[in-house]
């Protein structure tokens, strides 16, 4: 026999089912007619990290509906970029566009990726920031300096740390340094390794740290507050490898679709979007 | 109402399609995961708890073999068990990627957890009632169905709900392999790129479903209970 208390909690269960139910086909409805807009148009799937190049792609969309090319881009936006190869190279996206060559390549010799670079997109500055000193000199034995942890990032900073003449590189021309190849270290500063969006918020724990240009912009500071930013000379052969670029499995490399896009990109609209986002662009517009 | 959320959610309103898109993507991700892995939980707690020895069916070697992998499985960090899982998952889904990649290394990282619930669930039955049923005559099976099972649902619905609000936090962390999500949501914007809204957005949200889910969870504890 039914208590009193279970009758009612049988109704407001109920009540709750229904609640529920009616969200679910709203939901549904909603997606159906979302599905039934999206028309007939040709989906290209672009493989982003993180979501600081938003600006720049809304911009490329725009472009291409105002040439009526009826190309339409679904952006998949992961959190690491090793994925997003692992994805391109299995057809789950078409394009990526969130690596440098250095990048690039360092995963196609791990993994056997046959990708191809389609186009060149911009180049964004790795500078040192610091909260408690005004210049490198200010450096002292026991100061810890906070770099990023993924390889491609790490090995720049290394070279950024050289040229700032924190550290001495055995080679600072060898393509992805760790810290055992720190020939000497005269500052005597403590490299650590962190994880790159994190280290604007530690900063103030640190002496000193380098990290991507995007969470600086979105934390919002200016890559221009940097203490030491080595100089970003276009077609400089150093900085080559750090040269962002959309990439295609070798297989697509001639897809007129995407040509198009990398044509999207590379005006003048996006240019200016890019600077304004303390990038520096790599193609003619 | 609007004004005062555009005023206080800035980078949640300008995104109110993502934000709905991966809201929608956490509760398929929650609801399938779940239902797949209580099934699966449910097979495992029965046959841990009958082989156990002292059990209704002892069998040393089926108890050890499930309880070790039980225990090897929940020691795996889950962001490394979702990592390593990818070719698996891409042979078994298809792809790796998206709300559909997330739903393999979700019910492999959540199973073993649920089982060793259900097990714990399926322990609180008193040994009076399984004699009296053994007395009666009653086969395994009818034993497990009736008794076990049948006697444990309160405990059962406990230990669901636990393991359902479990889940949602490892929702989360499937975002790193593209599967999408509030977690994912909250860590590329509110973290990622300091966007402190979108992050309290996400709270927000989950805290009512985790509330939604007890609720549910209570009331069909009520119903069920004697």
């Amino acid at each position: 026999m039914a208590t009193k208390k279970q009758t009612r909690a049988k109704h407001q269960l109920f009540a709750l089912l229904a609640v529920i139910l009616a969200v679910v086909l709203v939901v549904a409805g909603i997606n159906i007619y979302r599905n039934a807009k999206a028309g007939k148009e040709q989906t290209v799937t672009v493989g982003l990290v993180g979501n600081s190049d938003d600006a720049e792609w809304k911009d490329v969309q725009a472009r291409l509906d105002e040439e009526h090319a009826n190309i339409k881009l679904k952006y998949k936006t992961f959190q690491d970029g090793i994925y997003a190869n692992q994805a391109l190279a299995n057809h789950e996206l078409d394009i990526t566009a969130f690596q440098h060559y250095a990048f690039l390549h360092q995963e196609e010799k791990e993994k056997g990726y046959k990708f191809t670079p389609i186009g060149e997109t911009y180049i964004s500055p790795l500078n040192l920031y610091s909260q408690k000193y005004k210049s490198v000199k200010d450096f002292k034995s026991g100061d810890k300096v906070a770099i990023p942890n993924n390889t491609t990032n790490l090995g720049r900073s290394l070279k950024v740390l050289d040229s700032a003449g924190l550290i001495k590189l055995k080679d600072n021309t060898k393509a992805d340094p760790t810290t055992d190849d720190i020939a000497s270290n005269p500052s005597g500063i403590d490299i650590e390794l962190n994880d790159p969006a994190s280290i604007i918020n530690l900063l103030p724990d640190y002496a000193g740290g380098i990290t991507n240009t995007n969470f600086i912009v979105d934390a919002g500071k200016k890559p221009e507050d940097a203490i030491y930013a080595p100089k970003l000379k276009p077609g400089d052969a150093s900085f080559k490898p750090y040269v962002n670029i959309i990439v295609a499995n070798t297989s697509d490399k001639d897809n007129k679709t995407f040509r198009k896009i990398v044509e999207a990109y590379h005006t003048q609209t996006v240019a200016k979007q890019l600077v304004k986002d303390h990038n520096i662009p790599m193609f003619k517009y | 109402m609007l004004d005062i959320l555009n005023l206080w959610f800035p980078n949640v309103m300008s995104r109110l399609p993502e934000f709905f898109d991966s809201f929608v993507q956490t509760i398929i991700m929650v609801a399938v995961a779940g239902l797949i892995s209580f099934v699966l939980a449910i097979l495992l707690g029965v046959v841990v708890t009958v082989t156990k020895p002292g059990g209704l069916y002892p069998n040393r070697g089926v108890f050890n073999v499930i309880d070790k992998l039980i225990n090897l499985f929940r020691s795996i960090p889950f962001i490394i068990l979702a990592a390593s899982l990818v070719p698996i998952t891409r042979f078994i889904m298809g792809t790796a990627i998206g709300t559909k990649g997330a739903l393999f290394p979700l019910v492999v990282g959540i199973t073993p957890f649920f089982a060793r619930q259900i097990q714990s669930a399926l322990a609180g039955i008193d040994s009076g009632l399984i004699e009296a049923a053994q007395a009666m005559g009653m086969g395994l099976p009818e034993i497990i169905w009736r008794v076990y099972l049948r006697e444990a649902i309160p405990s059962i619905i406990r230990v669901s709900v636990i393991t359902l609000v479990s889940l949602i936090d490892m929702t989360a962390v499937v975002g790193v392999v593209g599967g999408g999500g509030l977690g994912d949501f909250a860590i590329r914007y509110g973290y990622q790129r300091y966007m402190m809204d979108v992050t309290i957005a996400t709270i927000i949200v989950l805290v009512l479903l985790v509330g939604l889910v007890e609720l549910i969870g209570r009331l069909l504890v009520e119903i069920t209970e004697h």
